[in-house]
């Protein structure tokens, strides 16, 4: 893996909880802070980090973000800072994938209009999260085994190659998914890049090469099915 | 007659009836939680409103017969009420108990006259307390020798007092600032004299006729000094002249005075009476969660709560918080939620208060509101929230159930959204419970006709459900992942995980119970 770095604005406290997480998967972590207390403890657990200002313009041109970087991370406890460091480095890495922080729903609107692709709202989640252990707490164990744990169940997507014998074919008249003990959770069409079809909406739609199709079942499962819709054409 | 008494004291102690009997007429009466009393006190206000109508009436009219009887028998009411308060006012029978178990102790002899003498103790000073003075002048004047008290029967009015605990309060606002009333009545008084003695010396002696007597002096400087100034009685001379101007400045000076006393503390008193309508409110609730903190994420979870009609009440120091959120009809109070008493108030210990969720912003707040839930319940169910990863441990010491780590969570979902974006979008739209499509538990119900057949008999497709897995009635932690349709029996108690929209969800809940499977079942 070429691009596995990560750059994150700020080492806030979901800074720190986000790059733990991220170097245990072996990805490569980057931290801009210019903060020196923040930045001796961003070092003292081993992540490399820049003292650079993302006000300015030439410094985010300096980390030559749209090639080499898998995600950009824009987390400071500053909502204004970061609808400002978002807006500029969207401005000049149109390619790149910008998730940032929001504190309330109400900003999450600026937050997309500044560039992010990706909004995430610790209060909501947290909130919710309560909220689910007292009314649904069943529903909350699934998904975290699931989502977080090491469990054999696992949520997977996969990019329909071109000659893939899903290609071409509707959704409901193929018997492959169900027939490898997988549950289909929905599709995203290649052309409607942002939209999420969940099959649960009903809607019979047509795979093409380039879709992605999201998968909940047992690893090995999983495995050789990818390799099945691949290999036979 | 001693053993009489001592019977009848332990019979009393040890009858339920008597007891429950007058549980109910406290319910009725003084309890202010209880629902009973309202009603009551309703009909109490009508009977005392309709009789004074009764008494305005009668000035220029002639008593129509019917009107005497209601009359009658609201005064019968009044009576009762009256004794049945002087009855439930203590517990006399316990003293007898007491005492004769003291003696007994001492092995002294038992003297009846001791515990006899602290009942009437009791009971006179009920007798004689504000608000049953007021209830016994209301009767009076109905004793025919006494009707020239007529007027006593305003007295009635007086006794809507005590069905109103709103009007209530305002008479504690008076108690509570005596010493700034003692200090304008005075003011008052000195004004007052000073005004009266200066227009009697002046113009009293025949120089204005409408000064007689000195009560005209006095009555002169009240209308003068209240700015009312009817202008019957004017000064004639330059010395009264100028004893006005006096007291007219003065009287502006007392009249904003007051004014200030009396709105500043109806003012405090009206933010404790609000808070004590939502500890009552509170306290009529079934199965309510205590939320300590309206922070953003509290602000979330209350709007949560809201959407699935669940009870709760909130607690938060900051009076912005509640200021800045959209909806007012919150429950809540302003307060300290580590504090004992308040959390007392709200009920954790009423077994009502089924979860208290700590989710202030500051782990040190959590872990005290955590110890002082735990030390007054030790069975509710706790849930905190902690923002440092080395609170969290120290949470669940103090006594959390369950932790959450917003910043943990979030990360886990970040890390999800690198690896597999299209997967988080679609676990994201479920996880935010988004319009797309939510993840619900639907439970097997004894009565469901389709317990035993196969999975396939439910046609989840019709429903565009898509089944996640089952967790087992026999075994709760056993989820079933993606069970085979066509050969999973469908046990009572059963819990279907399933994703879908709302409504499609809501019918096959109401089709699991209502409608029939078309195959027949083979046995």
């Amino acid at each position: 893996m070429s691009n596995n770095k990560i750059i994150i604005f700020s080492f806030s406290k979901l800074a720190i909880q986000i790059a733990h997480i991220l170097h245990q998967k072996n990805y490569e972590i980057i931290i801009i802070e210019e903060d020196v207390e923040l930045i001796n403890e961003a070092q003292e657990l081993g992540y490399e980090v820049k003292q650079i200002s993302l006000m300015d313009d030439k410094n985010i041109i300096s980390l030559n973000m749209d090639k080499n970087i898998k995600a950009f991370f824009c987390v400071s406890d500053d909502k204004n800072n970061n609808l400002f460091v978002t807006l500029s480095v969207r401005n000049l890495n149109p390619n790149l994938k910008i998730i940032s922080v929001s504190f309330a729903t109400q900003d999450n609107k600026t937050m997309l209009l500044a560039g992010a692709n990706k909004i995430i709202n610790p209060y909501e989640i947290g909130a919710l999260r309560i909220f689910r252990l007292l009314n649904k707490p069943y529903i909350l164990d699934i998904l975290d085994n699931i989502l977080f744990s090491e469990s054999n169940i696992e949520v997977s997507e996969i990019t329909i190659q071109k000659n893939s014998i899903l290609d071409g074919i509707y959704l409901k008249e193929t018997n492959m998914i169900e027939e490898n003990n997988l549950i289909l959770l929905g599709i995203q069409d290649k052309e409607i890049q942002d939209k999420f079809i969940f099959y649960s909406s009903g809607i019979n739609h047509k795979i093409d090469c380039g879709d992605t199709i999201v998968l909940l079942g047992k690893n090995k499962d999983l495995q050789n099915f990818t390799l099945l819709i691949n290999k036979n054409n | 007659m001693n053993s009489f008494f001592i019977n009848f004291a332990y019979f009393l102690e040890s009858s339920t009836k008597y007891y429950n009997t007058k549980h109910f007429f406290y319910e009725l009466l003084e309890d202010t939680n209880s629902k009973k009393r309202k009603y009551f006190d309703f009909f109490m206000i009508f009977l005392v409103l309709s009789t004074v109508a009764i008494l305005i009436y009668e000035v220029n009219h002639e008593l129509l017969p019917w009107l005497d009887t209601y009359e009658t028998i609201a005064i019968v009411i009044f009576i009762i009420e009256w004794l049945s308060r002087l009855w439930v006012s203590s517990h006399s029978h316990k003293h007898i108990i007491h005492d004769y178990e003291k003696s007994q102790l001492l092995n002294q002899e038992y003297i009846l006259g001791i515990s006899l003498k602290k009942i009437i103790k009791e009971k006179l000073s009920f007798i004689f307390s504000p608000m049953s003075i007021i209830d016994l002048l209301a009767i009076l004047p109905y004793y025919r020798p006494l009707r020239i008290l007529r007027i006593l029967m305003l007295f009635r009015l007086f006794k809507i007092l005590r069905y109103t605990n709103s009007i209530k309060q305002f008479r504690h606002v008076f108690l509570e600032k005596k010493f700034e009333f003692l200090t304008l009545a005075i003011m008052f008084f000195m004004a007052i004299a000073f005004g009266s003695t200066i227009i009697f010396i002046y113009e009293g002696a025949g120089i204005n006729p409408n000064i007689d007597n000195y009560f005209d002096a006095i009555y002169w400087s009240v209308i003068t000094i209240s700015t009312v100034g009817f202008g019957d009685i004017s000064p004639v001379t330059m010395q009264g002249r100028v004893a006005t101007l006096f007291l007219v400045v003065g009287g502006m000076g007392v009249i904003a005075f007051s004014t200030s006393i009396v709105t500043t503390a109806l003012s405090e008193k009206l933010l404790i009476l609000k808070e004590e309508k939502v500890i009552g409110e509170a306290n009529s609730l079934k199965d309510f969660i205590i939320i300590c903190g309206f922070g953003r994420m509290g602000k979330v979870l209350a709007n949560e709560f809201e959407k699935t009609n669940q009870n709760f009440i909130i607690i938060d120091q900051d009076d912005d918080t509640f200021k800045h959120s959209d909806n007012q009809n919150l429950l809540a109070v302003k307060g300290d939620a580590t504090n004992s008493i308040l959390l007392e108030s709200v009920g954790i210990n009423s077994g009502r208060a089924t979860t208290i969720i700590a989710i202030t912003d500051n782990d040190a707040v959590n872990l005290s509101i955590i110890l002082t839930a735990r030390s007054l319940n030790p069975n509710i169910r706790i849930i905190a929230r902690a923002n440092d990863t080395e609170a969290k441990a120290k949470l669940i010491l103090a006594g959390a159930s369950e932790v959450i780590m917003s910043n943990e969570i979030t990360a886990l979902v970040a890390s999800e959204y690198i690896g597999q974006p299209v997967a988080f979008e679609a676990i994201d739209d479920i996880l935010l419970n988004s319009e797309g499509a939510i993840m619900d538990e639907i439970e097997i119900v004894g009565k469901s006709n389709f317990i035993d057949y196969h999975l396939k008999d439910i046609n989840l497709d019709k429903f565009n459900l898509t089944l996640i897995g089952v967790i087992q009635a026999k075994n709760r932690k056993e989820f079933i992942f993606n069970p085979k349709k066509d050969s999973y029996k469908i046990k009572e108690n059963d819990i279907f995980i399933v994703i879908g929209n709302k409504e499609s969800i809501g019918q096959l809940k109401i089709d699991l119970l209502s409608s029939k499977p078309k195959r027949v079942l083979n046995v």
